[in-house]
């Protein structure tokens, strides 16, 4: 075996012999990361569904024209081929009035009776516009439809919808989420390296003895301080392995098939967080421990030589 | 480490220390120290004789004046070359400074450990170590179940394990009783007799009446007396 492989060694058997002397308060550090990592886990849960849900939302949005009262069917057809040349467009559907009183009445159910007698030439023609994927946002669709409002065909076109609401709406409520797992973020490290701080504080005054006897024998520098950036790693990927592991098993209580919940709008595939951004929270975890762990052992472990 | 013998294996060169303005642990002290020497530092309690030590194992640094050992100048050392020269620096103390929650053997084994050395050179060195002070009967004991003699057996120990070329004992006997005194000392001059180079200091006169060898007084941090 090879001289690096006993100090790795040396280093790991330290800092689990350090944390296992005081098992209680690595309990309550540990499981206090691991609330601090699950809710900042938990913002990024809620900020990809919100995603996926925008996207899936998205692709059920279609951009409707209504053409004025005189608008004839020929010159639906006539706009409908100049909107598909746009590059953004996927295919356009002409509503005649028929269809549309149809809908309407579909729409009205029961109460179908209230439109008995009207005329279809009451209901516009329109054309509904659908986007290619990957452009079905919020921007092109306003682009959308300004183009279409400063169309030559301006004369036909009476007004355009596009759920700019809705998606005006899930738009704020997507940034208010990420400013709000901003903050988490910042709670959570600052949380971490609090206790982090403190727990290798107290394990630095547990093992003074040790310590002192390391620098009389001549311990490196690296000797003595690893063993605790070891011990805060540690401390950060057990409470952030706990937290992920916490929040999969109410995501599978709660969400037992991964999509099973449906909206009227379609069929949303909801999914527990990616590998990537669990592994990315582990690491951060890790870091902001040893981060903390350096900060808590400062100067006080420095080879004591009397040169300040 | 130098092993030219001609050139003397401690030297200290106008070495003053001064914690407070108005007092001065050493002042301007000058002395050589040959390899193999065995060597008493004396003076009564506060004369400078842990503050020489401490500044010779760089636990601190001397306000004035240079300290060579070994060839080489501990001023001009860098900070991550202080662990080497106290590998080749054994210490031993007054109060032992054991780990309580050790055997005999791992405490021993311990300052080998942090310093990287192999289980199998460490289980070799520690076994040799352990015979050489007497304690190879007592390698699974906590030090609480062991006298103050055989504490500081074991603090000798440990000091040794690493193979120094210099041991510095301040007061080693200083919380022994007579017996244990002179049991400790001839345990030292037996470190010296293998080669290792030892400085003792100590205030107590029947150990300089009893083993006479070399001895530097001290007083008011300056050398009194240098000689037999």
């Amino acid at each position: 075996m090879s001289a690096v492989w006993y100090r790795l060694r040396y280093f790991v058997r330290q800092a689990v012999g350090s944390m296992r002397q005081a098992p209680l308060v690595q309990l309550v550090a540990i499981s206090t990361i691991a609330i601090a990592v699950m809710v900042l886990a938990f913002c990024l849960l809620v900020m990809a569904n919100v995603d996926r849900l925008a996207e899936a939302w998205g692709a059920e949005v279609r951009l409707v024209a209504f053409l004025n009262a005189d608008a004839t069917e020929a010159d639906a057809v006539a706009l409908r081929a100049q909107v598909l040349e746009l590059p953004e467009v996927e295919r356009v559907t002409i509503r005649t009035r028929e269809q549309a009183l149809a809908d309407f009445r579909e729409a009205l159910g029961a109460d179908a009776a209230l439109v008995e007698g009207v005329g279809s030439d009451l209901l516009p023609v329109s054309i509904e516009v659908g986007l290619v994927a990957g452009r079905r946002d919020e921007a092109t669709l306003s682009a959308l439809a300004e183009r279409l409002r400063a169309l030559p065909q301006t004369a036909v076109v009476e007004d355009v919808a596009w759920g700019q609401d809705i998606l005006e709406r899930l738009r704020t409520f997507r940034d208010l989420l990420r400013l709000a797992g901003l903050v988490v973020a910042v709670l959570v490290a600052l949380a971490v390296v609090f206790i982090v701080t403190n727990t290798v504080r107290l394990a630095l005054f547990a093992r003074r003895d040790e310590i002192e006897v390391m620098h009389l024998v001549g311990a490196s520098e690296a000797f003595v301080r690893v063993p605790f950036y070891l011990e805060g790693g540690l401390q950060g990927l057990l409470g952030a392995g706990l937290a992920l592991l916490t929040l999969y098993g109410g995501w599978r209580l709660f969400v037992p098939d991964g999509d099973v919940l449906r909206f009227e709008l379609g069929h949303v595939p909801f999914a527990f967080l990616e590998f990537a951004v669990s592994a990315a929270l582990a690491t951060g975890a890790v870091a902001v421990g040893v981060l903390a762990s350096h900060v808590a052992v400062g100067r006080y472990l420095r080879v004591p030589s009397g040169r300040g | 480490m130098n092993t030219d013998g001609a050139e003397p294996l401690i030297r200290l060169f106008h070495v003053s220390k001064q914690y407070t303005r108005d007092q001065r642990a050493l002042d301007d002290v000058t002395l050589e120290i040959a390899r193999g020497e065995l060597v008493f530092l004396t003076g009564p309690s506060g004369a400078g004789k842990s503050t020489l030590l401490r500044l010779l194992f760089a636990a601190e640094a001397p306000t004035h004046g240079q300290i060579v050992i070994a060839g080489r100048n501990i001023h001009r050392m860098r900070q991550s070359g202080i662990p080497l020269l106290r590998r080749n620096i054994g210490v031993v103390f007054q109060d032992f400074k054991l780990l309580a929650n050790r055997t005999v053997w791992d405490n021993v084994a311990f300052a080998m450990e942090v310093v990287g050395h192999p289980p199998r050179e460490i289980r070799r060195r520690v076994g040799i170590v352990l015979r050489q002070v007497g304690l190879a009967d007592k390698v699974h004991t906590f030090p609480d179940r062991l006298s103050g003699g055989e504490q500081q057996r074991v603090a000798i120990a440990r000091a040794l394990v690493n193979e120094p070329a210099i041991l510095l004992a301040d007061e080693p006997t200083g919380n022994l009783d007579p017996a244990l005194t002179f049991e400790i000392m001839n345990l030292l001059v037996d470190v010296n007799i293998r080669g290792t180079t030892v400085l003792v200091a100590t205030h107590d006169p029947r150990l300089l009446e009893a083993f006479p060898r070399r001895c530097i007084a001290l007083r008011d941090g300056r050398i009194t007396e240098d000689g037999a």
